[in-house]
């Protein structure tokens, strides 16, 4: 070690010294540094890869699911004929027949009766309604000349957009080029619209693409996850820290221990098996609501909880232990004053990615019946609905063209709550993230 | 103060928690009102009864029913299970009730059924407008999709077809690739029984039964047919993409794609509406529903929405039905069905459907368990309060500690009696019932006479009760009176002598903290053994079903079996199943595409780790961390989707490009997308055991010269590495539990094959096929899926036992 020049390096160099500046060793230094370099490329690599991964899988759902963003509307001036609803029952009244004529006012070339009845299916099937939720909503509309904007039927509207062709055999297209021709006279006429879908929203399911929407499910969903987190958000916190904090280490205690690690394991579908046998079968909880989907959720999502606990109690450093307790307090009281509320940053992430990850299940409330068809909204926990990753089951499975956009559409929506959900939890893990 | 407060609260909060948990699951069904028909059944009729539904809704203003497409066996399961409000009203099914069926109703009292066969449904092949339209007969469909086929000496062989024109020379020079649904669902069954059988005696004449049930009825496993789960939508996105593929699909389907699919001809008939309704086309089936006429005039609307169903707006000439494919009936013979179905004689109901006590004892028992801890705390308080000298508790745990002795023993009494309440009167209702009544009656008679008296006694009943009935209802009721006076007798008692002896209690000495945190301790514990019964629940219910599906077949069979065809029915006039329920084929899939899914996540997974936990600057690894879980929260069903959409499509054409034959379905596709899913619980995990060796080991590493990658290869990756090795002994055990994306994505054929190109079948993909089909409830085909769950359970139970004592091993080694 006289020489600072000289170095002994490890490994198979051993008892042979190296000049520091020597061809031999900048060759070999180059070598390593190189090594180096490309682990740390192949690292970014796979960052890289993952990161593009996303972006494919967002962007083919983006493009598939943007046209369902945007719905045509046709803009109706109704006359609401007292003569076909009476001011005293408006919710009774032939909305059916104003829709049509104030379509047919519009193209007044149309005549033949079966022409009409065609014409008659440009507008959604939904329009009565839409018309006779106004009307009763203000009955003084009744006499005047009111202005609507109803969806057109699915058809049209993938016509607008672009989606299905106007050229090629007539008998191949859905819609014929008579057809067509009305539409673009409406479209001149300056009829037709093209506007924010905001029934993908607020409206519930139905089965006519142009007018269904996720309200019913997102409701659903609200209602599973405030039953989920009810029971799931107290009891796992509670597990966690007896765990953790008070549990003898004996057999039992390590019983349940593997236990809870193992369920969080256990494959989604068991749960909803479980739930069926046990919940609706056993203690006949009304099947489909968001009541029973709440509770296998929770079965769910308790293990993800109890271990994001059993982290964050952990986390606490002992010092902050010892020092309560030299204080005087008991055991129960450095738990339940200290440890625990340091460690809440921690609890609430692990609960909201907890609870993301019930929001995204669909084997288990497929088992429960939380997929079926529900024109409405639910009103609480007792009444039967459907969830957001359920309703974009039904839709893919619906062979209406317009709900495949829909599809795509419903789970852009889904990702977006679960990106918000998540991000909160990590604002939440910076913000109070406390490194002792 | 507020931390005190705060201390106290916990208990509280969980045992609120655990009682939310008890008493939900002992609302009673039937103390549930509902006012919205309930509707399940074949997933076939769905479409028609979602119309009929919303129509229903918006016509009327009514609740909007609860339409459930559950399949046609699953909906008439839970159809029978019995009358009254917690079950459907309606179920749909794309066959006609069978008799074991029928007897499964009538055993639960479902006896006065009405069934509207509502129209047909045309089962068409179509292919992709620009593809070949064929015209085929059924024995040419049995000679392309038949397992076997006998050859001239009356041998059965395996099918040798490979391409159309092997079938018939007159055809095209095209593969044969038919893609069709699996053998769990009704359209399936449907096709078998319509174009197979059909074409089997076509070709050989009447066969022996045993033969028709095996050979006629088995479609090929060896490619050309390809079993594509229950998602038609997937199977028009296939055959737009291969024009020379066709696909099997319910004429509503076809009818929803006429623009971009054909049907073929069947014996020169193409189906349409007017072919299908005329039978001139060959395969069709009757569709029907089923309305339970006692649950008419009870559950509101359910006569108007049978009227709407089957009014003419409905099925008549233009009707909202037939604009979504539905080949309705003749006329007068659909108002012949409308008039016997809308007309059944709907027995009169009297009386209410709630039984009225439910409402006032829960208000009185939810104030009593309420206002009485509530008491007890105030008045502990102050009594401790008042003695004031040199207490070992404050007053406030004095308090909290009568109150909790206050409420949660009667907690307990209320969750006993509740669970007992109901069998206890049972059993002295049939007691008090006379010798004479009770002589001559079945078996299973007692359940079915008590059920009986029930409804009576809740106001539901259907048919005039006899006298010794009524006169039982009567006693019930009178019964359940004093009951529900003695249960809030029960806990005003219970409530108060916990309050008085635990004020009694206070004193300066006594120390009522540590009653307190004894009793914490004893509700955490609880909490942490609801973890517990859930795995029991687990074991129990896939046990129980397993035992009962290994009394069909012999657990060796099971397990070490190489042959997987749930689709042979094993009806009872057939030897078991041999070799049937062999599950080693779909373990082999399992494993394969699990394999698959962690040579993709694997490296990049570790790799990802490695650059986080060494390489990347903080913002880099604030941005791209959280950034790579979301893979890990996106929902699997988009997975599945975009395997199916995005990944399938381009690996095979890449495949086709190379020379490759990649299947439509191959286990790569479903493997490599469920290996993206994993990366990030790889990532993480990886991250954790490499941030969790000590900084000691690294620094010195680098200080003794290394570069950070020798650091990391040489000193890091072996530190940490039985943490790695549980990690991605974790990532396997979800690799073999994930669902929707096999589901989607991969086969349902099981094969024995290693090759990721081929299409093979996982346990998953089987659990859910066997349990969504339109099977009969009861088949050993339904409870094989319990066996598989069982198998899947302790597969993923051992691999996690396993990987978390290496995790623990490694993390006792630093600390």
């Amino acid at each position: 070690m006289t020489d600072p020049a000289t170095t002994d390096l490890a490994g198979k160099d051993r008892g042979r010294t190296t000049v520091w500046g020597s061809p031999e060793q900048a060759r070999r230094f180059r070598a390593r540094r190189r090594a180096d370099q490309r682990l740390r490329l192949f690292g970014l690599g796979a960052v890289a890869l993952s990161l593009a991964l996303i972006l494919i899988l967002i962007g083919s759902l983006g493009y598939s699911g943007h046209t369902a963003f945007t719905q045509t509307h046709l803009v109706l001036d109704v006359t609401i004929d007292p003569a076909k609803v009476r001011a005293d029952e408006p919710d009774t009244g032939n909305y059916r027949a104003l829709i049509r004529g104030a379509l047919w006012s519009l193209l007044p070339k149309v005549r033949n009766s079966a022409d009409r009845n065609d014409l008659a299916k440009l507008a959604s099937q939904g329009a009565p309604y839409i018309l006779r939720d106004r009307v009763v909503a203000d009955p003084s509309l009744i006499g005047q000349t009111i202005k609507i904007a109803v969806p057109v039927s699915d058809p049209y509207d993938q016509l607008h957009k672009g989606v299905i062709p106007r050229t090629g055999p007539e008998e191949e297209r859905r819609l014929k080029d008579k057809q067509i021709a009305w539409f673009d006279d409406l479209v001149v006429q300056g009829q037709i619209e093209s506007r924010l879908n905001w029934g993908l929203l607020f409206n519930s399911d139905s089965r006519f693409p142009e007018l269904a929407g996720l309200a019913g499910a997102i409701s659903g969903s609200f209602y599973a996850l405030l039953v989920c987190f009810a029971l799931s958000f107290p009891i796992g916190i509670a597990s966690a820290v007896y765990l953790e904090e008070f549990a003898p280490r004996n057999r039992w205690t390590s019983l349940i221990e593997v236990n809870i690690n193992n369920l969080a394991a256990v494959p989604s579908v068991v749960f909803g098996l479980l739930g069926l046998a046990v919940f609706i079968q056993f203690f006949g909880i009304p099947r489909s609501t968001p009541l029973v989907g709440g509770m296998t959720l929770a079965l769910m999502t308790l293990p993800t909880i109890i271990i994001a606990t059993r982290l964050a109690l952990a986390a606490v450093p002992p010092s902050i232990r010892e020092a309560a307790l030299g204080l005087g307090a008991s055991g129960h009281q450095v738990v339940l004053h200290h440890v625990l509320p340091l460690a809440m940053p921690g609890i609430m992430t692990g609960t909201i990615i907890g609870m993301a990850r019930a929001l995204g299940e669909t084997a288990p409330l497929l088992l429960i019946g939380m997929n079926a068809f529900i024109i409405s909204t639910s009103g609480g926990i007792l009444e039967p609905a459907t969830a957001l990753p359920t309703q974009i089951f039904i839709w893919a499975d619906s062979p209406e063209r317009g709900f495949a956009a829909r599809t795509a559409a419903g789970i852009l929506v889904l990702i977006a709550f679960l990106v918000a959900m998540n991000l909160s939890a990590v604002v939440l893990r910076r913000k109070f993230e406390r490194r002792w | 103060m507020l931390k005190t407060r705060i201390s106290l609260a916990a208990p509280l909060v969980i045992a609120l928690a655990l009682i939310l948990f008890g008493s939900t699951m002992l609302i009673p069904a039937s103390a549930v009102a509902r006012d919205q028909i309930r509707i399940v059944g074949s997933s076939t009729v769905f479409p028609y009864t979602q119309a009929a539904a919303e129509e229903f809704s918006n016509r009327t203003g009514n609740a909007a029913p609860v339409v459930e497409a559950t399949g046609t066996g699953g909906g008439m399961k839970i159809f029978c299970q019995g009358l009254g409000i917690e079950y459907p009203d309606i179920t749909g099914a794309s066959r006609a009730m069978k008799p074991s069926e029928r007897a499964l109703c009538a055993k639960n009292g479902v006896t006065d059924i009405s069934e509207a066969l509502i129209g047909y449904d045309g089962l068409s092949v179509a292919v992709s407008r620009q593809g070949t339209v064929l015209d085929l007969t059924k024995a040419q469909l049995f000679l392309a999709l038949a397992a076997e086929l006998r050859d001239p000496s009356g041998k059965w062989i395996t099918n040798p077809n490979r391409t159309w024109r092997d079938v018939d020379a007159t055809l095209p020079n095209l593969k044969i690739q038919v893609f069709g649904p699996p053998p769990t669902s009704g359209t399936r069954d449907a096709f078998v029984e319509l174009a197979m059988h059909k074409g089997c005696k076509q070709l050989y004449g009447k066969l022996p039964k045993t033969e028709v049930h095996h050979q006629c009825s088995r479609m090929r496993q060896d490619g050309p047919f390809i079993e594509a789960g229950e998602n038609d939508n997937l199977i028009v996105q296939r055959l737009n993409a291969d024009t020379t593929a066709y696909g099997i699909f319910g004429y509503s389907f076809l009818f929803e794609n006429r623009d971009t699919l054909r049907a073929i001809k069947v014996k020169g008939v193409v189906p349409s509406m007017a072919s299908i309704a005329d039978g001139s086309y060959g395969i069709s089936r009757p569709l029907y529903f089923y309305a339970k006429n006692a649950h008419r005039g009870v559950i509101a609307g359910m006569q108007t929405f049978l009227e709407e169903y089957l009014s003419d707006a409905a099925m008549g000439k233009g009707g909202y039905l037939l604009e979504r494919g539905l080949v309705p009936l003749a006329t007068d013979k659909r108002l012949q069905i409308r008039d016997a179905v809308v007309g059944a004689n709907p027995v009169k109901v009297t009386g209410d459907l709630l039984p009225t006590s439910i409402a006032w004892l829960g208000w009185i028992v939810l104030a009593l368990l309420i206002t009485l801890p509530v008491a007890g705390f105030l008045g502990g308080r102050s009594r401790a309060a008042a003695i004031s000298d040199n207490m070992h508790s404050l007053a406030i745990h004095h308090g909290a500690y009568v109150a909790l002795w206050t409420s949660v023993p009667t907690l307990a009494v209320l969750l006993f009696w509740l669970a007992l309440q109901t069998p206890a009167l049972d059993a002295m209702i049939l007691a008090s019932l006379s010798d004479a009544f009770l002589a001559g009656k079945t078996e299973t008679a007692p359940s079915l006479i008590v059920a009986q008296i029930e409804s009576v006694a809740a106001g539901r009943f259907f048919t005039e009760p006899t006298a010794e009935i009524r006169a039982a209802a009567d006693r019930l009721i009178e019964w359940r009176a004093i009951a529900d006076k003695g249960l809030v007798a029960a806990i005003a008692i219970v409530s108060l002598i916990g309050l008085l002896l635990a004020r009694a209690r206070v004193a300066p000495d006594f120390r009522a903290r540590y009653g307190i945190e004894r009793m914490l301790d004893a509700l955490m514990l609880l909490c942490a053994v609801v973890a517990v019964f859930s795995t029991l629940g687990i074991v129990l219910s896939l046990v129980f079903e397993s035992a009962r599906f290994f009394e069909h077949v012999s657990i060796a069979d099971f397990l070490f079996g190489l042959k997987w065809e749930p689709q042979i029915a094993m009806r009872a006039d057939q030897v078991a199943g041999h070799g049937a329920f062999g599950a080693v084929p779909v373990f082999l899939g399992t494993l394969l595409i699990a394999g698959i899914a962690m040579i993709v996540a694997t490296p990049i997974g570790l790799l990802s780790a490695i650059y986080f936990a060494e390489f990347a600057s903080r913002r880099m690894r604030a941005f791209a961390k959280p950034a790579i879980e979301i893979l890990a929260g996106i929902p699997t069903v988009v997975y599945g989707f975009f395997a199916v959409l995005v990944v399938a499509p381009a690996l095979r054409e890449f495949g086709l490009k190379i020379g490759l034959d990649v299947e439509a379905n191959s286990a790569l596709a479903a493997g490599a997308v469920m290996g993206i899913m994993i990366i990030p619980f790889i990532s993480s995990l990886a991250d954790d055991a490499i941030t969790a060796v000590p900084g000691a080991l690294k620094e010195g590493s680098l200080a003794l010269g290394a570069t950070k990658s020798e650091t990391i290869t040489k000193v890091l990756l072996p530190a940490a590495l039985p943490g790695i090795a549980g990690g991605l002994l974790l990532a396997v055990s979800r690799a073999i539990g994930e669902t929707m994306i096999v589901v989607m994505a991969a086969g349902m054929i099981a094969r024995m094959t290693a090759n990721p190109l081929d299409s093979v079948t996982t346990v998953t993909v089987q659990i859910v096929s066997l349990l969504t089909g339109d099977t009969e409830f009861d088949s050993p085909k339904t409870l094989a899926a319990f066996a598989l769950g069982l198998v899947l359970f302790l597969a993923t139970l051992a691999l996690n036992i396993v990987a978390l004592h290496i995790v623990r091993r490694y993390r006792e080694q630093y600390d």
